[in-house]
């Protein structure tokens, strides 16, 4: 009876909305309008503002942010999604929080660390462009890639590149905490120049006898293309990181580094169960040989056929079309759309979809037969 | 002055000479047809390649200003308790609702700014301030209309089904009292455009039936139900005691944005110059066959910048036909050159002062509704 009473409100609210507003939340009429009298001033997301810029290493910048009233705060590790506007196109990237929950607490503000990607139009964007007293929109904190409550026994850690932003959030809030668990990291980089926040962890390392690191650089740092002899993961060094006998492993760093990682975890004879993994980026899309499949886009009054499909965004951006997009990887859901008919495969788990109409995600999924979809 | 220019006569040769309407125009060769389609390619790209913050932070501007008028003019009309005060209310209400469906609404649906990738002004989700729901608009004009434009018989946008604008359509006794429908058609605007996906002369003839309306009368139903809530029942609510006054006050504003709308639109294509074509004239229609019928088509006003934005930049209804996709805030830097390219190939560029072209509609619809000898 109460569930019945609550719909119909919420209908009768979403209706009039819609006659007032001609938008089912009242929100987006006022958003330009509170965002043109101050920007960090939304009905709809949360805001920040960067307080100040720093450099880590040549490719790679730390952000302090400063968000507002309305963003509720994080668990070391967890991620959030920063919207931007890049030469007016607003972009949403997923970034990892590299601060410790305890700074937030302490000052209001958080860290993100990015590495400009080669080509990248956002973190090349970012770099440039993103400066002090700029806001931006970011999410509440979300993820799993965090330590338990009441956490007590060993824990290590695989990090590759910038893969070290959430255990780093993650070893400044152990570090704070006086180190309540023994833990081990090992962090690849491409050379000793490479390591973001390498002299941190070293500090750390020295005053915490409970935590042991090691920095592995592949290259030679005068030559980035001479291979040290200790140059990617191992063997050796998974059997260092298995020495303090940790119950939880948290990788995270590019998809083959984490391949290469969990098998070489697996050889020796750890279970992949109490491995956690950050899923940043697209796994490379399998193109299966088969028949072309042809993809309509319904309301443009558009098709494309192809025997090498890619994702549905990807298709649809390449016959000319711009549906809006978010994260690029599945996690915002900004590019829903409704698929009239046809399966597609969810490029990051593999998983296939039925035939009838439903909403899908268009950024991680690909057609496997002819798809209709609403764009 | 209306500035078209005429084809250079000596340049004609017999074989390539196709005439159109009164004008005469000169049919141009498969290659000049092949080249007239890369100059306008080319002026897109160039656009294309260059839209950035600038023309987001426009547009968001555009929209404020529309926000805080319609604001203002319903505090006005509310709180009114002369005659001054509730006309300025009912002004600034009427050039909201103008901004609302020309510079905004319009433009928005065309997806102009749908590489923003911001949802509040894509395409996908606008909704806006009159009776005729977004989805009938995108379908009727974006595609029927911009698609076939000025084609007799597929464009129902030529003369709305109700008045007769060329001798291509034959004489019928109802169309001596066309001028009255003009008139009817100018005052409740906003309704002719809702009711206009309903083909009532295509039920009459047999067409179809009211049965394959179903979904767009359940739409119209709906749109139209929320418009008349809003303006003649909540806000006028809203007053208590003076409920007729704020009725009133709404009922101007809509009839002030539906003269203006009218009259802006019908300038855009029922102007004496604006050239009419047959469905036989349009087959197999290359790219650069169909933009030189937008260009014939269409006709200009010429301005100040408050015409422009008043006008939702329609009076560049020549840029906006050849280019309906490219933001509308930059058919000012592309008049110009399209009138550069219009030279090069002996073409018309048809403008002419607001009520210079109005006037000329006038004596059109005046002219047709006599039974003028067929051609």
């Amino acid at each position: 009876m109460h569930s019945t009473r609550t719909k119909f409100l919420k209908k009768a609210q979403t209706w009039i909305n819609s006659s007032l507003f001609n938008t089912n939340r009242a929100g987006e009429y006022f958003e330009y309008l509170l965002e043109g009298v101050d920007p960090m001033w939304s009905a709809l997301e949360c805001k920040a503002r960067v307080l100040e810029v720093k450099q880590e290493t040549a490719d790679t910048k730390t952000w302090v942010l400063q968000p507002n009233a309305e963003w509720k705060g994080f668990t070391a590790g967890q991620h959030i999604h920063i919207t931007l506007s890049v030469n007016g196109v607003m972009s949403t990237r997923t970034f990892t929080i590299s601060s410790s929950p305890y700074q937030w607490k302490n000052d209001g503000t958080i860290t993100i660390t990015v590495k400009k990607v080669p080509n990248g139009k956002v973190t090349g964007w970012m770099h440039d462009n993103l400066r002090t007293n700029a806001v931006i929109g970011i999410s509440q904190a979300a993820g799993d890639f965090t330590l338990d409550k009441g956490v007590d026994s060993a824990v290590g850690y695989i990090a590759a590149g910038s893969g070290i932003t959430p255990i780093m959030s993650q070893l400044r809030w152990l570090s704070a905490h006086n180190m309540p668990v023994p833990a081990t990291v090992l962090y690849f980089a491409n050379t000793s120049q490479d390591f973001i926040f390498g002299s941190e962890i070293r500090a750390i390392t020295q005053s915490n006898r409970r935590l042991d690191s090691h920095l592995i650089a592949s290259y030679d740092e005068s030559d980035s293309k001479h291979k040290l002899p200790q140059s990617p993961i191992c063997a050796e060094h998974i059997a260092a990181l298995l020495k303090n006998k940790p119950e939880i492993i948290y990788l995270c760093g590019p998809h083959p580094f984490r391949e290469i990682a969990k098998s070489l975890l697996q050889d020796a004879g750890f279970d992949l169960k109490c491995v956690r993994e950050e899923a940043f980026g697209l796994p490379p899309v399998k193109v299966e040989a088969g028949a072309p499949v042809t993809v309509r886009f319904t309301d443009s009054a558009t098709e494309t056929t192809t025997d090498q499909p890619g994702t549905l965004l990807d298709m649809a951006e390449e016959a000319g079309l711009k549906p809006t997009s978010g994260c690029r990887m599945g996690i915002c859901y900004t590019c829903k759309c409704t698929k009239k008919s046809g399966q597609v495969r969810n490029v990051v788990t593999g998983e296939l979809s039925g035939n009838d109409e439903e909403e899908i995600r268009i950024c991680v999924s690909a057609p496997v037969s002819n798809v209709d979809i609403e764009i | 002055m209306t500035t078209a220019t005429q084809p250079n006569v000596e340049q004609l040769r017999p074989e390539e000479v196709k005439f159109n309407g009164a004008q005469g125009n000169r049919r141009l060769t498969k290659e000049q047809f092949d080249s007239l389609q890369k100059d306008f390619d080319d002026l897109r790209a160039e656009i294309v390649a260059d839209l950035g913050q600038s023309d987001v932070d426009y547009m968001k501007n555009i929209i404020r200003v529309q926000r805080y008028l319609e604001i203002a003019g319903r505090t006005l009309i509310h709180f009114s308790f002369t005659p001054v005060p509730f006309m300025l209310g009912v002004a600034a209400l009427s050039v909201s609702k103008i901004m609302d469906n020309m510079e905004v609404g319009h433009n928005i649906m065309h997806g102009q700014f749908d590489w923003t990738n911001d949802p509040k002004m894509h395409s996908k989700n606008f909704e806006w301030d009159t009776a005729c729901d977004a989805g009938s608009w995108k379908r009727t004009h974006n595609y029927e209309h911009h698609t076939f434009t000025n084609i007799i018989g597929k464009d129902r946008d030529y003369g709305y089904a109700v008045l007769r604008l060329s001798d291509d359509t034959p004489w019928h006794p109802m169309r001596s009292i066309q001028t009255v429908y003009f008139a009817l058609l100018s005052i409740f605007f906003q309704w002719g455009v809702a009711l206009h996906e309903l083909e009532s002369e295509r039920l009459r003839d047999g067409t179809f039936d009211l049965e394959e309306k179903k979904p767009y009368l359940k739409g119209l139903f709906r749109k139209g139900a929320k418009q008349v809530f809003k303006d003649y029942i909540f806000f006028p609510a809203l007053a208590g005691p003076f409920f007729w006054k704020v009725m009133l006050g709404n009922a101007l504003a809509n009839l002030g944005r539906n003269l203006w709308a009218s009259a802006i639109i019908f300038c855009g294509h029922f102007t004496e110059q604006a050239q009419a074509f047959t469905e036989e004239e349009c087959e197999n229609e290359t790219k650069g066959e169909w933009y030189y019928r937008q260009l014939l088509g269409s006709s200009n006003l010429e301005g100040g910048k408050l015409l422009h934005i008043m006008s939702g930049h329609l009076s560049y209804q020549i840029e906006h036909h050849l280019f309906p996709d490219i933001p509308a805030n930059r058919y000012e830097e592309m008049g110009p050159r399209v009138q550069e390219i219009c030279e090069k190939y002996g073409l018309p560029y048809n403008t002419g002062p607001f009520w210079k072209q109005y006037g000329t509609v006038l004596q059109r619809v005046w002219k047709y509704s006599f039974p003028t000898a067929a051609k």
